[in-house]
């Protein structure tokens, strides 16, 4: 009895022996932390550029060599930046889906052609449709840093004065392109509300 | 005629000694350029081993053959050929590429956790061994000093407890 009063004072009784719980309460809470991000894909990364403008000097245009693509061609309207190359396997799965909404939702798609041959490309729009506004033909990957693409497809959502909004990493597709429609819609709203 | 070989046999010799005066500054050019060169090399090197490939998860831009890794590989070159130090051309990577790309990354606050974690739990185990350790080494005292009080009465019926033992094992070698 005596002992049991000392003990409880210097916090060495069943108070303290309840914190030898603690790494048991660890383990679980990364376990549940673990098993949450269980089926999430690793490649989607936020993008740290969101909320800054696409840079000034876009490069060469796909289909007219001569011309110089700029912010500016963007003419003030909401836009998605879509990545893609005819090396790209799952773009040939999205192109279809891009043509569509570019049709049917009258979205405004401005292509990036990464890391790609100019006639192949060329024909490849020929041959599948052109769902773009015009294409930027970024044949080193230049442009790609600056906006920090890390492979195709890739989709950024850009308002009406060039800024970054939003970032899709893969295919635009049923599944993937209502998040993104929702955030496109709104800023389509903001502009018409100037 | 003499004197003709004499001077041929001057300039000869004033020739001589300026294409070695000449062989030793280009040496010293050369030299030069080539340490800056190395140097370089070295922080290429060094940079891309320490900057990870924004693709592949597991691999250092170094490491990986992924597309986005060969353009940052030159990017990187051209960077520090600008004249770029390191920490302008980790902040140029991470500004494009977010921390994910950085393998140190920088101590903000929402990477506190991640650097002070560690530190914390490691403090608070310190702590419960201390206090655990402790814990023990007092009730085992007072176990001790407990058997060191015996009442009276105790004290009697061990000594007995003592002597019945003894007597035991002396009958047990009258036996054998």
């Amino acid at each position: 009895m005596n002992q049991d009063t000392t003990v409880a004072t210097n916090w060495s009784g069943w108070r303290w022996r309840l914190l030898l719980l603690l790494p048991m309460v660890l383990a679980f809470g990364m376990g549940a932390l673990l098993w949450k991000s269980i089926g999430t894909d690793p490649n989607r990364l936020e993008s740290n550029l969101i909320g800054k403008p696409i840079p000034e000097l876009l490069g060469p245009s796909l289909l007219d060599q001569q011309r110089l693509l700029q912010r500016s061609d963007l003419s003030g309207q909401p836009a998605l930046l879509n990545v893609w190359a005819t090396w790209c396997t799952s773009c040939a799965i999205e192109h279809p889906y891009l043509i569509q909404i570019a049709k049917l939702e009258q979205v405004r798609i401005i292509g990036i052609n990464y890391h790609d041959k100019r006639p192949q490309a060329i024909d490849w729009l020929n041959r599948l449709g052109n769902p773009y506004a015009f294409t930027v033909f970024d044949q080193q990957g230049d442009l790609g840093i600056e906006l920090g693409v890390t492979g195709a497809p890739e989709t950024y959502l850009v308002d009406a004065a060039g800024i970054i909004r939003a970032r899709h990493v893969g295919i635009l597709n049923e599944r993937t392109w209502p998040q993104l429609r929702q955030k496109y819609q709104q800023l389509i709203a903001d502009v018409d509300s100037q | 005629m003499n004197l003709h070989c004499c001077n041929t046999h001057w300039l000869q010799q004033a020739l001589i000694a300026l294409s070695l005066m000449m062989c030793g500054m280009i040496q010293q050019a050369l030299a030069a350029e080539l340490s800056s060169d190395v140097l370089m090399e070295k922080r290429f090197a060094d940079l891309s081993e320490q900057l990870r490939c924004p693709k592949c998860q597991n691999q250092s831009l170094a490491d990986s053959d992924a597309i986005i890794s060969r353009d940052l590989r030159r990017q990187l070159r051209e960077l520090l050929q600008q004249g770029y130090s390191n920490a302008e051309v980790k902040q140029y990577m991470a500004a494009r590429y977010g921390n994910f790309i950085l393998y140190d990354p920088p101590v903000e606050r929402a990477t506190l956790v991640l650097w002070f974690a560690p530190l914390l739990l490691i403090l608070l185990g310190a702590v419960i061994l201390y206090r655990v350790s402790r814990s023990h080494h007092r009730t085992s005292q007072t176990e001790h000093t407990k058997v060191d009080t015996l009442n009276q009465a105790e004290a009697k019926r061990l000594a007995n407890l003592l002597v019945s033992q003894d007597s035991k094992v002396i009958q047990v070698t009258d036996d054998a």
